[in-house]
């Protein structure tokens, strides 16, 4: 799952992505209202969750979350907030928000909620994404090719595409692929696995020169390529 | 007095995190802290870092506007 996370202080987005990448979730980051804005309308349809701090430099998150709203119906929004005050969670659920967690809070916490609400609503949990002519469905953990034949993957073949699908069109570096893939430090990993593993992914979803779906990025990583 | 294992221990405890990030965490703050000038801090300055000082001590410490230079003294003075 795919998280955007917008807090101006640099040391809640760490706590964060330390504690929800462990858990499985990528995370990207806004600092501001308008960097949040500008995220969610190139990524619209990734994130399955967003997390808003009340207080924000430029507009403030109730804005913020009135705003995203308008664009998205279904995705998960929580606040994360110092303030403790009854009016101020109102204001916020009011505002659209799923959810209202208390700083300091616990990552647990957070990614309890998540499924919880995921529980309550399941059309939320459905996470397609489309390349070249597969669909990749990040809930029930398939990838379709344009038959809806399910393309069988290895636990870690499916996890390296689960990387790559969540930046789609973005490459994607060598030791991002292996620290979230293998989800932990990349120094135990030996070199060429990554390589091994790729060359059976690229067998199974048809890469070729001319299509190039699974792209090599010269001396950085990879890409995965939507069209 | 609370020492850096136990704000690392706290910290951990709060947030879900391992021992290891909490310790990460620990020297962000001490980073974040160590920048403030406590007689010029502004109001939304000082909502900006209060969870930051909850997380180093047990859930249950009474921290408000009123006694927090007090842990951030604390926190600064037992960060090795």
């Amino acid at each position: 799952m795919r998280i955007l996370a917008i807090d101006d202080n640099k040391v809640v987005f760490s706590l964060l992505d330390k504690g929800m990448s462990k858990l499985g979730y990528t995370l990207d980051h806004a600092g501001d209202y308008d960097q949040a804005i500008k995220m969610i309308d190139v990524y619209a349809d990734s994130y399955s969750a967003i997390l808003i701090d009340v207080n924000l430099s430029g507009k403030n998150g109730i804005e913020l979350c009135k705003e995203v709203r308008k664009k998205d119906k279904k995705v998960i929004i929580i606040f994360i907030s110092q303030y403790k005050d009854v009016e101020t969670k109102i204001t916020a659920l009011n505002a659209g928000a799923d959810d209202y967690i208390i700083k300091p809070f616990s990552v647990l916490e957070i990614d309890a909620r998540i499924k919880a609400i995921n529980r309550r609503s399941p059309v939320v949990a459905e996470e397609k994404v489309k390349f070249a002519d597969f669909s990749f469905n990040l809930s029930s953990r398939t990838l379709l090719d344009k038959n809806k034949d399910v393309v069988k993957l290895t636990p870690i073949e499916f996890r390296i595409l689960e990387v790559l699908v969540n930046s789609i069109n973005q490459a994607v570096s060598r030791e991002q692929l292996i620290n979230k893939a293998w989800n932990r430090d990349g120094d135990n990993i030996l070199s060429n696995s990554i390589d091994v593993h790729i060359m059976s992914l690229r067998r199974k979803i048809g890469h070729n020169k001319d299509n190039n779906i699974l792209q090599t990025v010269r001396g950085f990583g990879y890409k995965l390529n939507s069209k | 007095m609370s020492t850096r294992k136990e704000f690392v221990k706290n910290i951990s405890t709060n947030s879900g995190l391992e021992m290891e990030e909490a310790a990460e965490i620990f020297s962000e703050i001490v980073e974040e802290l160590k920048k403030i000038n406590l007689d010029e801090i502004s109001s939304d300055k000082r909502h900006e870092i209060m969870p930051l000082i909850k997380l180093c001590f047990p859930s249950d410490t009474e921290i408000d506007k009123e006694n927090y230079d007090y842990f951030i003294e604390m926190i600064l003075a037992n960060n090795k």
